[in-house]
C-alpha cells in the first residue's frame, strides 16, 4: 500500500489512525532516511493512545522510550547500534512480545534471523521538502486486516 | 544455615528462603517490571520469617536462559547483595530449576523442559533422572523445534511455557511423550533451595566477579557461549 504525505500533518494523522487499529503486542517497523518523518508518524501513534505527543522524543540516544497509555507504547531507536554485539545488549526483543505496541525506528539495524517472524513495515521516501512516500507492508497475517482497515479509512 | 534464592528470568517472581530447617517459597505472576518489585518482595518474605538480611549465609539465584531484562534484574540484585553483605553467591540455571519440578513424578526418566525463545526457537535442554537427582544430558541450547526432535528419547517428560507453541507438534513426533500441566512450567522457590543445598554440599559457588547472566545467542549471532562450559 502507497501513501504520499504533503506536510508533517498528514503523517501524524496517519499514526493516529494507526493507532487505533493496532493491538497490544504489534510491532511496527520503520524505515527511512533522517527527517523523513518516523518520528512524526510515532508521535501520531502516541496520540492515539492517549499519550501526550510532547512526551514523543527520539530515543536516538537512549534507544529505548517507554510511554504509558491506553495500550503501552515502546518507541525503540536502532540508529546508534552499530554491530550485533551491541543490538544484542539493548534486550529489545522483551518488548516486542510485552503488553504493549513496539515501534523499532531504523529497524534495517536488525539482522533478518533476529527479526520478529510477524510486524508491519512501514517505509518511508523523501521526494521535496514537504511531500513524502510512505509504503506500508506486513508480514504475518494479522496485520493484513490492519492494511485493509486503514485503506478503507483513506 | 541461611539461604535467599530468587530467580526472575520467567514472568514469575519466584523467592525461596530456607531457615536452617524448612524451605519457604514465595511466587507472583509479574509479567514485566521485575525491577519495581524484587526488592521489596524479598524484604517482606524476610520480614514474615523474620529473618535479617544479615543473618543470610548464601544467595541463590537463577541465571537463565530467559528474558534479557529479567536475567538482569535478579542477577544484578544478587550480586549487589553478595557484595554488600560478603555472602558466597551460587549461580543455578533456570532449566534446571523447571526440569526439577518433575522430579518428583512417578515413572519419569528423561526430562526436557523447553521454554519460548520466540522468533520460532526455544530454550531446551535433556535431563536424566538417577536416584533422587539429575543429570544433565546436553549443553543449554537454543534451537529449533526440529532440532529438538530430533536429539530427544522416547518416553520423555516435556515441561515448559514452549508448550503453549509445540505440544501438538510434538505429540505426532515422539513416542510415548508425556506433557505437564501449567503448573510445573515455572521456576519454584523449593527447587532454588534444593539445588543450592546441593552445591553448597558439594563447595561449588560462583565469584561474584564471574557469576554471568546465562545468555543463549542464535548461532548466525556468533557469539561464543563462555558460561555455558562451566556450570552445575
Amino acid at each position: 500500500m502507497q501513501i504520499s504525505s504533503f506536510s508533517e500533518r498528514e503523517t501524524f494523522i496517519l499514526g493516529k489512525r494507526l493507532a487505533y487499529l493496532l493491538r497490544p503486542k504489534d510491532t511496527v517497523c520503520l524505515y527511512g532516511p533522517l527527517g523523513a518523518g518516523k518520528t512524526v508518524l510515532v508521535k501520531g501513534i502516541a496520540c492515539g493512545l492517549g499519550i501526550p505527543k510532547e512526551k514523543v522524543i527520539s530515543p536516538a540516544f537512549v534507544l529505548i522510550n517507554e510511554y504509558k497509555g491506553k495500550t503501552n507504547l515502546y518507541h525503540i531507536d536502532l540508529y546508534r547500534i552499530k554491530n550485533i554485539q551491541e543490538l544484542l545488549t539493548t534486550g529489545y526483543e522483551d518488548y516486542l512480545y510485552s503488553d504493549g505496541i513496539t515501534v523499532i525506528e531504523w529497524a534495517q539495524r536488525i539482522p533478518d534471523f533476529l527479526m520478529p517472524l510477524n510486524y508491519l513495515k512501514v517505509e518511508f521516501k523523501i521526494i521535496d521538502k514537504n511531500s513524502r512516500k510512505i509504503k506500508i507492508s506486513f508480514k504475518g497475517n494479522h496485520y493484513n486486516s490492519i492494511l485493509d482497515k486503514l485503506k478503507r479509512l483513506k | 544455615m541461611k539461604i535467599l534464592g530468587i530467580d526472575t528470568s520467567t514472568r514469575f517472581l519466584c523467592i525461596g528462603v530456607f531457615d536452617g530447617l524448612d524451605t519457604y517459597e514465595y511466587r507472583l505472576n509479574l509479567g514485566r517490571g521485575h525491577d519495581v518489585f524484587l526488592i521489596g518482595h524479598i524484604q517482606r518474605v524476610l520480614d514474615s520469617l523474620k529473618i535479617k538480611i544479615d543473618d543470610l549465609d548464601y544467595l541463590a539465584v537463577g541465571i537463565g536462559p530467559g528474558s534479557f531484562t529479567g536475567l538482569r534484574i535478579g542477577v544484578s540484585t544478587a550480586k549487589a547483595l553478595g557484595l554488600v553483605l560478603k555472602k558466597k553467591l551460587i549461580g543455578i540455571s533456570t532449566l534446571d530449576l523447571i526440569a526439577y519440578n518433575a522430579l518428583e513424578l512417578k515413572d519419569v526418566l528423561y526430562i526436557c523442559p523447553i521454554l519460548d525463545a520466540r522468533r520460532g526457537l526455544i530454550y531446551s535442554c535433556l535431563y536424566k533422572k538417577s536416584k533422587s537427582d539429575l543429570a544433565r544430558l546436553a549443553p543449554y541450547r537454543l534451537i529449533n523445534i526440529e532440532e529438538l526432535i530430533k536429539m530427544v528419547p522416547e518416553n520423555v517428560v516435556f515441561l515448559g511455557d514452549g508448550l503453549n507453541l509445540y505440544k501438538h507438534t510434538l505429540i505426532f513426533k515422539i513416542k510415548n511423550a508425556r506433557f505437564l500441566d501449567e503448573e510445573f512450567f515455572w521456576p519454584r522457590g523449593t527447587n532454588i533451595i534444593r539445588i543450592a543445598l546441593e552445591r553448597i554440599k558439594k563447595k561449588r559457588f560462583n565469584p561474584v566477579n564471574k557469576l554471568n547472566p546465562l545468555y543463549l545467542y542464535p548461532k548466525e549471532c556468533q557469539i561464543q557461549n563462555v558460561s555455558n562450559k562451566r556450570l552445575t
